[in-house]
């Protein structure tokens, strides 16, 4: 079994963020024994004066596998259940105090391909637009595979928390949770090497997302973000216009600076 | 506080000044004395202090305010 977890506006300024908590919940699901859970990524959504959020209106998603012997024996239903009680609770018991907090289940196996596309034209949507708590209601109503509920104050989270779902299904959005410490940095080695020494699946040149060949010498920056793409874990690289090593290496690891905006 | 750098804006305290003028929103965290890094995930500047960076700063649609400040 397939899931994907998002929550949505789960903080305060004084309390763990959105993506500690997810964290948490990720840690509960494996030492149960329920499944594993993937590397959590980060959704970024409109920014307008319309939409009421702590300061940065993001969400924060992953992924849920579960084998049949992580059940004991429940059905498909109650093992998603299972799980779902337990974000639920989570949320009810740690959400902080004047957070809204909402949460989506997302169940891979039970959504159409239609159903898919809806979902990332919602997530798509708050990137772009101002979005009502009915109409992620309606959505999750629509689609039988979709869970979405709400756990204290408004629950306006339930519209990042869906539309984290769809901005993960679409494979191409946001950053992975998570600082890479980088072990040396000013040195140039291979592509290949680079995904190798951080776990990475890919990496991809920003802004175009194409794929670097394995043997394209990279400069390894001060720092290293993952992002979102092509639904795998990416290393983002961009032009390297140091003049001292654009020869040895056409590619430089971005700058924080060089990942605003994704 | 630099007054230069903050407008007044209905009660809100929000950046005078362009969200790519990295020094002015260093220089303004530096002065402040009450920053406090964000969570890794929602740094976007390269310099460590910088109201860029703060826990306290709020991204509004073409800028940032400051949450500390009153």
């Amino acid at each position: 079994m397939k899931l994907l977890m998002c929550i949505d506006d789960t903080d305060n300024l004084g309390s763990p963020g959105t993506g500690e908590i997810l964290e948490n919940i990720g840690k509960g699901i494996v030492n149960n024994g329920w499944g594993q859970v993937s590397y959590i990524t980060r959704h970024q959504f409109l920014i307008h004066e319309d939409i009421k959020y702590t300061s940065h209106n993001s969400s924060m998603c992953f992924l849920i596998e579960t084998d049949f012997e992580d059940c004991s024996g429940l059905s498909h239903e109650e093992c998603r259940d299972q799980i779902t009680a337990y974000g639920m609770n989570y949320l009810l018991e740690n959400g902080a105090e004047g957070s809204d907090p909402g949460l989506c289940i997302t169940d891979l196996e039970k959504i159409s391909p239609e159903e898919t596309g809806k979902l990332m034209a919602f997530g798509s949507r708050a990137k772009k637009e101002v979005l009502s708590k009915e109409a992620a209601y309606r959505l999750a109503e629509e689609i039988e595979g979709v869970h979405l509920s709400e756990h204290g104050g408004t629950g306006d989270g339930v519209i990042g928390a869906i539309a984290g779902c769809g901005l993960r299904l679409t494979g191409n959005d946001g950053k992975v949770k998570g600082k890479i410490k980088v072990d040396d940095p000013g040195k140039i080695i291979t592509a290949k090497e680079l995904k190798k020494r951080y776990n990475a699946e890919a990496v991809r040149a920003v802004p175009n997302h194409i794929e670097i060949e394995d043997d394209c010498m990279i400069l390894i920056g001060d720092e290293i973000k993952a992002v979102y793409s092509h639904y795998q874990m990416t290393l983002p690289v961009c032009v390297n216009e140091d003049p001292d090593t654009s020869v040895q290496a056409e590619w430089r690891t971005c700058t924080k600076k060089q990942l605003k905006g994704i | 506080m630099n007054l230069n750098v903050w407008i007044n804006i209905d009660g809100a305290k929000i950046f005078d000044g362009n969200v790519e003028d990295e020094e002015k929103a260093a220089k303004a965290a530096e002065e402040c004395g009450m920053f406090v890094q964000d969570t890794e995930d929602e740094l976007v500047s390269d310099v460590p202090i910088t109201c860029l960076n703060c826990r306290y700063r709020r991204w509004i649609a073409d800028g940032f305010s400051c949450q500390k400040l009153y």
